[in-house]
């Protein structure tokens, strides 16, 4: 099973790993006043939960997602993507892709 | 003599099939039988149905933890063929099942009277990808697990969860993505959609959140996480002090993105040290350093209706350069390139902005009205 998402519309997609932090790295994240020292290292860290899905992914990814977007008729100009979720498991895909509409502000769910 | 209201002795009056009811000589040949003795039928006592299974507590706690997890294996066999979800109703009271329940079929599973009242203890329920089918979709109804976990696996968006309790850490969570309905559901810490870098990316109404039973930890709908779901009158549990001002709701440290109506939490939420917000916000209310207070990397791009928040809020490190509409907190961030502040009421302080970010008819702390940019 892997899952993959992409959180808004120009950003790529990104496959999720499953990463436990380390005591540090949880005491950082927990940390209430960070500074900006602390952001680029908790920025590195959270980098540990994704990694680059591979190119015929991509490609497969980007494929699920216009057509989901065809089928509903909608232009990437539509709509402000607020997360595409997508699970791929057994050769099965799954997911769901939250959106605003443009033209009325208006949450839709669309599942892959 | 006063009537007195029905209990589990109250009786039933049974009548024969060939009993005419207009008779009035029909009392002769009745039965009575009591409330709990037709609860007590049970599974496999007359009551199933062809694509359903009752079960009700018998014996003990345990004893009755292994009756329903041998009646879920009773509603499996009574799948339609075609997929169609057969139902496990489930009466009230304990059970203490043996063993992890592995939800992993098209079986709706809910309680006799749609209340939290099937109190789950001992092990976890996990919820797993067999249940979830677009072409049949399945509600879990009335589960009450005061100390044990439910765990709900990636992108299950077929699966409504109702009335369900789940106060161990995590629950409602466990998937990299949340994405089912939830509808009165109460949580505990890290709990939908939170902890892992995971996302809370379903529809969330009516749900209560966020504290661990000593209150050590808080935080829930994509704490330690991200968002992109929708949220109606979410917000904090109530703790032993009677609070509902949980902290670290509605997503930490990630992307705060979806939609958020009415939701209520306490300090660092909405937001807090994520490193892009994009999520609209409607009639929300946070406490001290909320709406994308420490936002790192990048502007808050959100859009913000009538919250209110205190202290330092509303991107208050890096900027806003969405849109604030009747918004009120203790001090705002910068309104940057493409922001605008609109009848926005700063009660600490004053309005600050850069490039082409604006403010139209805000009023800052000494009442000054503050069109700037």
């Amino acid at each position: 099973m892997k899952d993959f998402k992409k959180m808004n519309n120009t950003s790529d997609w990104v496959t999720l790993v499953k990463y436990e932090l380390t005591a540090s790295e949880a005491e950082l994240r927990n940390k209430k006043e960070k500074t900006a020292e602390d952001f680029a290292s908790l920025k590195a860290t959270l980098g540990k939960f994704e990694a680059a899905p591979s190119a015929e992914e991509t490609k497969y990814l980007n494929k699920a997602y216009a057509d989901l977007c065809t089928k509903n008729n909608l232009s990437q100009e539509d709509f402000k993507l607020q997360g595409a979720h997508i699970t791929i498991e057994n050769d099965e895909i799954r997911g769901v892709m939250n959106l605003v509409t443009i033209e009325d502000n208006k949450f839709k769910r669309l599942l892959f | 003599m006063a009537l007195k209201p029905l209990s589990g002795s109250s009786k039933i009056v049974v009548y024969n099939n060939e009993v005419d009811l207009q008779d009035r000589s029909s009392s002769k040949v009745t039965q009575g039988v009591s409330v709990n003795d037709i609860l007590a039928l049970g599974s496999g006592g007359g009551v199933d149905g062809s694509n359903s299974v009752y079960v009700t507590q018998q014996g003990t706690a345990a004893e009755s933890g292994v009756l329903l997890l041998q009646a879920y294996q009773d509603a499996i066999a009574k799948i339609g063929a075609g997929s169609e979800p057969s139902t496990l109703i489930i009466g009230p009271g304990d059970y203490s099942i043996p063993t992890d329940w592995q939800l992993n079929q098209l079986v709706n599973v809910t309680s006799l009277t749609g209340q939290p009242d099937v109190n789950i203890t001992n092990g976890n329920i996990v919820v797993g990808s067999g249940t979830n089918d677009a072409a049949h979709p399945i509600t879990i109804t009335g589960l009450n697990l005061q100390t044990t976990t439910l765990t709900v696996g990636s992108n299950l968006s077929s699966i409504t969860f109702k009335n369900c309790i789940a106060l161990g850490e995590g629950s409602f969570s466990g998937g990299s993505s949340i994405s089912s309905r939830f509808e009165d559901c109460i949580g505990g810490y890290n709990s939908f959609g939170s902890g892992g870098n995971s996302t809370a990316s379903g529809i969330f109404i009516r749900c209560k959140a966020g504290a661990d039973p000593e209150s050590l930890h808080e935080g829930a709908f994509g704490a330690i996480g991200n968002t992109s779901g929708y949220f109606e009158d979410c917000g904090g549990v109530e703790t032993a002090g009677g609070s509902t001002d949980i902290e670290k709701l509605f997503g930490e440290g990630g992307v705060c993105n979806g939609v958020f109506y009415n939701c209520k939490a306490g300090n660092f939420s909405f937001g807090y040290q994520c490193f892009e917000i994009g999520a609209d916000f409607y009639n929300c209310v946070g406490k001290l350093g909320c709406f994308g207070y420490q936002n790192y990397f990048d502007f808050t791009i959100g859009n913000f209706y009538n919250c209110k928040a205190e202290g330092p809020s509303f991107g208050s490190s890096m900027g806003n350069s969405g849109l604030l509409s009747n918004c009120i907190s203790g001090s705002f961030g910068e309104i940057v390139d493409g922001g605008m502040a609109f009848s926005c009421y700063s009660s600490s302080g004053g309005f600050v902005v850069a490039g082409t970010g604006k403010t139209r008819l805000c009023v800052d702390n000494a009442g000054n009205i503050v069109n700037i940019g």
